[in-house]
């Protein structure tokens, strides 16, 4: 047989089914190549800007002062290819308006002149210059970011304090390529001059601020050997404190956290590819139904199961083929409407890019996925019992249930893999499907247990028409007995409501959280508060009747090794690395803080082993208590045994409890906390929460506290947890944007599934209204019909998604569940408008439909 | 109370053609008279039943059942004239396959408002030899199972016609003769008046009058 021929007939004979199958596909795939576009997009502007964001070659770095010893082996490993070097402070200070009446938490960046090799500080009169004659050194000057001098409403000449140096704002930078995407950072930055530092009298011992030393290499340097020099080094430093860092580097921490919001987006895109799976499944099923007499037919005449199986599925593959350059096509036109949204939102400017080549590993998995779920139709067809359908007895083949489990599980796996390939993680993979299956199988649970239970009373029933009239029972009778369109149609329809209602329901309850007036969140949070401060900082508070919260040490360290075993891991390169993987090996590489206190504070709760007062630990060994989350990550136990270092000091700690945190209380927390009696000697700066008081209160003790000790900072809670929720809520957007999208493609599956059912139905509707049902009665049943399912799938999906949002709220965020009965309304009522557009459309022809047509079939 | 088609014109058109499939037809019906109309495949036989029906409109003519002219009636009023005085047996069966045997021999009294339908279709449905498979759904019973429950259901609201088109054209001769055995003695049984189109000699035979459709119109 001719199978191109076959091929050819079989496009012309069901070219509307063909059609609808390819753009369903189309719709979905085309969501996961708009987000891998996304994504390629936002890592190649990253890359692009990956020098300009480091602003040089190479640079040495720590969040302490860098040792002589460290820039000289820095400088003697590189000294033949450096052209220029300058170094860079960051740190986190308080900034006052003029007149000194208001003070701010700003980002201060120290630079000296030759900033930055790469990239530019652009200004309303061009880029800055900074030569060593630049007033940023030679006067008392700072350039603040445009956002920070809207937040102090300054201009140009205006006086402000830093530490205990009083500047002028001498110009606002519109643009620095050294920052990444803005609005992330919680401070605005300003620019000092390295100068002129002395003046603010800012860095000292305790104060936590980065310190680095930047190179320029010459033109003509290899600069692939700056990935060499820094194997080197930090194998010679063998210190966590010390970054070395490339310009690839720089955007490493930018792309991860882009590259995590875009593995969320592309989670909320594998809902519409599934659904777009779902509704092909619904398309070729019935297509494959109408093509079971042509199947026996050729069975008959002797056809072998395999060739049979081949030409079945030859157009659908077709399809698929076809539909992949369309999606290509549909994520390129979809890709400006989106990013034009997104640049809205953060700020950013996504170049275009080409074909998404990075979606190639996960087709195949797309395609077995895609295979898996329609071969079982395939099979009922090839098994179709030959002489029963050629006498006109619509039947089809049994499938073997093992063949079918099989075709479940590889589905099973390959949508298993999807997941991780899209979240990057086992676990965020992982749970995405089994929240998926668990929510398939509660929609299917809930079909049949309905199914059963309308069965049930059905039968009891002396009529059709019971409590809902003639039509209702009709409606209803045929809801329940037809289980697969009704489950297909809620799982289709449903699961884009649950994410709309999972991302609202979480956006209420994380904003109730962030936004309680809670008396025991802090109104400030403080740090960089010395040692020898401590005494006179209580005083102060003390006198001007405020109340401390809470103030705790902190000491940086690092682990070394748990029960013997080296802490600390190479980082290895490897194609795929999970999230998990990654989050691990960073945490290894870090330096910590460490806190001590003999008691929990209000913001924690044990959840295992035993306090320190009570806890008995070997002698030499100091009682540990950790933080639940962090001891999971690092896989840390009850009774494990650990080795810290502090400058150099080794410290043997033992797990003795371990606690929860709840993090949004915004006291000073810390993932490692020890027994009083061991850290007391180190090193140490202090942290300090003050209780809530009124507006004005607030912002005359930050003024008094910076004016006080210039070397303090202090964070308003409040602000932050606006900024906080603003990030939040851009974020959300976005997410919300893609399960919309999702949402839509249901819409359309459901509008392409209405169709088909409608034409499947043409006797049923010409012989209701044979036997004498009125034609608009006919048109409103089936019109009821679709309504009332999708009525039961968005409340379902909407009930479900705020379900998760609860779950989410009480196991990661810890708090309180809100329900928006607002939301869920909408939810239902804007999917029902959306699902009845399709509808109507059809309403016309369902009406017109005459019943002759019955009379006239063969 | 009859049946009565006067002057009947209806033609079809294919790629720009007029095809005309009745010509100026005339029939009359008598109460609880048995007519068969033969006739070539495409002679027009389901047409003239679509027009009695009340399922098409004829290009010219009427049609008129106990004193009622359908011709010109809305869609809406010849759906409840039907409900109310028609019964249809199609050869394809075209029962409702969401509802039981029982539940579509109910349908069409309860289209009519009927409140005690329940019992009445039990008897039909054991007039038919079906009470065990009241409870089936259309693929759970066989061919001549399924056109028994649509002879049922033809026969619920007591309509005072019965229109058939080739009731045994599915089935195979056996079970077609005990099928037809049933049609003819509930239709007698129950006075109805019954239009059969059929190929068959032999079951044209068993009505009282046969018309043989050619060329658009009836001969006797």
């Amino acid at each position: 047989m001719n199978k191109f021929l076959w091929l050819r007939r079989e496009w012309q004979r069901y070219r509307a089914s063909h059609l609808l199958i390819t753009a369903t596909l189309v719709l979905g795939l085309g969501g996961v190549f708009l987000i891998e576009r996304l994504k390629d997009a936002f890592l190649s502007s990253v890359r692009g800007q990956e020098r300009e964001l480091l602003s040089s070659d190479l640079s040495l770095g720590a969040r302490r002062p860098l040792k002589e010893t460290e820039v000289e082996q820095f400088q003697k490993a590189t000294q033949d290819s450096v052209l220029q070097s300058y170094r860079v402070i960051d740190m986190s200070s308080m900034l006052y308006a003029p007149g000194g009446e208001a003070a701010r938490l700003v980002e201060v960046r120290v630079v000296e002149p030759g900033f930055p090799f790469y990239g530019s500080l652009m200004t309303s009169e061009g880029p800055l210059r900074l030569t060593a004659d630049h007033p940023l050194f030679t006067e008392n000057c700072l350039w603040l970011h445009d956002e920070a001098a809207r937040l102090f409403d300054v201009k140009v000449g205006d006086e402000l304090r830093l530490g205990e140096g009083t500047f002028r704002h001498c110009g606002t930078v519109q643009k620095d390529s050294t920052q990444g995407f803005r609005g992330f950072a919680l401070a605005p930055r300003i620019y000092l001059g390295r100068s002129r530092l002395v003046d603010t009298q800012l860095v000292g011992e305790g104060t936590i601020a980065s310190h680095a030393l930047h190179l320029k290499l010459r033109p003509e340097a290899n600069k692939d050997l700056t990935t060499d020099w820094k194997d080197a080094l930090l194998k010679e430093f063998d210190d966590p404190a010390i970054r070395i860092q490339r310009p690839s580097d720089t955007s490493e921490q930018t792309a991860r956290s882009g590259k995590l919001f875009g593995d969320y987006l592309q989670l909320a895109s594998l809902v519409a590819l599934i659904l777009a799976v779902v509704g092909t499944f619904y398309l070729f099923r019935t297509l494959v139904h109408r093509r079971l007499k042509d199947v026996a037919i050729l069975r008959a005449l002797g056809v072998a199961p395999g060739e049979a199986r081949q030409l079945l599925l030859m157009p659908l593959i077709t399809d698929f083929l076809v539909a992949i350059p369309l999606a290509g096509i549909f994520s390129a036109v979809l890709f400006p409407v989106v990013t034009g949204v997104l640049d809205q939102l953060f700020g950013t400017q996504l170049p275009a890019t080409g074909f998404p080549w990075s979606v190639w590993p996960a087709m195949p998995l797309i395609f077995i996925l895609v295979m898996a779920i329609l071969m079982p139709s395939v099979e009922e067809a090839v098994r179709v019992p030959v002489m029963a359908l050629l006498q006109d007895q619509e039947r089809v083949g049994m499938v073997p249930w093992r063949q079918a489990g099989l075709w479940g599980l590889l589905g099973l796996v390959s949508l298993s893999g999807l997941a991780i390939w899209a979240a990057h993680s086992w676990k965020i993979g992982g749970l995405f499907v089994a929240g998926l299956l668990l929510a398939t199988l509660t929609l299917a649970g809930f079909t049949l247990l309905a199914r059963w239970l309308g069965e049930k009373v059905l039968r009891r029933s002396g009529h059709i028409s019971g409590v809902f009239g003639l039509m209702g029972g009709l409606v209803i009778r045929r809801l329940l007995r037809r289980p697969m369109t009704t489950l297909l149609t809620v799982i289709a329809l449903g699961l884009g409501s649950v994410l709309i209602s999972l991302l609202g329901h979480l956006e209420l309850s994380i904003g109730q959280e962030f936004s309680l007036e809670s008396q025991d969140r802090p109104a400030l949070f403080m740090f960089d508060i010395q040692d020898d401060q401590t005494e006179k900082f209580k005083a102060f508070l003390s006198e001007s009747k405020i109340p401390l919260q809470a103030l705790s040490p902190m000491v940086r360290g690092k682990l070394v090794s748990v029960n013997e075993e080296a802490f600390r891991k190479d980082k290895q390169e490897a194609m795929f690395q999970t999230r998990e993987e990654e989050n691990e090996s960073r945490f290894r590489q870090r330096m910590m803080n460490f806190s001590w206190s003999s008691r929990l504070n209000p913001s924690e709760t044990m959840v295992e082993g035993v306090d320190f007062a009570e806890a008995s630990v070997p002698e030499g060994e100091v009682a540990v208590s950790l933080e639940k989350r962090f001891a999971q990550r690092l896989s840390l136990e009850l009774n494990d045994r650990l080795t810290f270092e502090v400058l150099g000091v080794p410290l043997i700690g033992r797990v003795v409890n371990i606690r929860t945190v709840k993090w949004t209380s915004f006291r000073p927390n810390f993932f490692i906390i020890f027994a009083p009696g061991v850290l007391e000697d180190a090193p140490k700066s202090w942290l300090a929460a003050v209780g809530q008081m009124p507006a004005e209160q607030k912002a005359q003790l930050q003024n008094n506290v910076s004016r006080q000790f210039p070397n303090i900072s202090s964070v308003d809670v409040g602000q932050l947890v606006s900024r906080l929720m603003e990030l939040f809520t851009r974020l959300k957007k976005a997410l919300q944007l893609m399960a919309l999208f999702a949402f839509l493609v249901g819409v359309v599956v459901v509008g392409a599934m209405a169709q088909d059912q409608v034409l499947r139905r043409q006797n049923e509707v010409m012989l209701e209204k044979t036997l004498g049902i009125s034609p608009w009665r006919v048109t409103l049943m089936v019109l009821g019909e679709f309504l009332g399912l999708a009525f039961v799938a968005f409340t379902l999906g909407g009930l479900a998604g705020a379900g998760l949002a609860a779950v989410l709220t009480v196991v990661v965020f810890e708090g309180n569940v809100i329900w928006s009965a607002s939301l869920l309304l909408s939810i239902t009522l804007g999917g029902m408008i959306l699902v009845s557009i399709p509808l109507l459309l059809m309403a016309k022809k369902i009406f017109t439909w005459r019943p002759a047509g019955l009379l006239q079939q063969p | 109370m009859s049946l009565q088609a006067k002057e009947l014109s209806k033609a079809h058109h294919q790629a720009g053609n007029r095809i005309a499939v009745l010509e100026g037809l005339s029939l009359d019906v008598k109460s609880g008279e048995t007519v068969a109309i033969v006739g070539k495949s495409g002679s027009g036989k389901s047409t003239l039943l679509s027009l009695l029906g009340g399922l098409d409109h004829p290009d010219a003519g009427e049609v008129w059942l106990a004193g009622e002219k359908l011709t010109g009636l809305g869609e809406t009023a010849l759906a409840r004239m039907r409900a109310r005085r028609m019964g249809i047996i199609f050869q394809q069966f075209q029962l409702v396959q969401t509802l039981t045997a029982l539940e579509n021999v109910m349908l069409p009294a309860e289209i009519l408002g009927d409140k005690d339908v329940r019992a009445q279709a039990e008897k039909l449905l054991a007039s038919v030899g079906l009470t065990s498979r009241q409870h089936h759904f259309p693929n759970q019973l066989s061919g001549g199972e399924q056109q028994r429950v649509a002879i049922a259901r033809a026969l619920a609201g007591s309509p005072q016609v019965l229109l058939a088109d080739e009731p045994t054209g599915n089935l195979d001769v056996e079970t077609g003769l005990y099928v037809m055995d049933m049609l003819f003695a509930l239709a007698r049984e129950k006075g109805t008046s019954l239009v059969l189109v059929t190929h068959d000699p032999e079951m044209a035979r068993r009505c009282s009058r046969v018309l043989r459709l050619e060329k658009g119109s009836l001969q006797a």
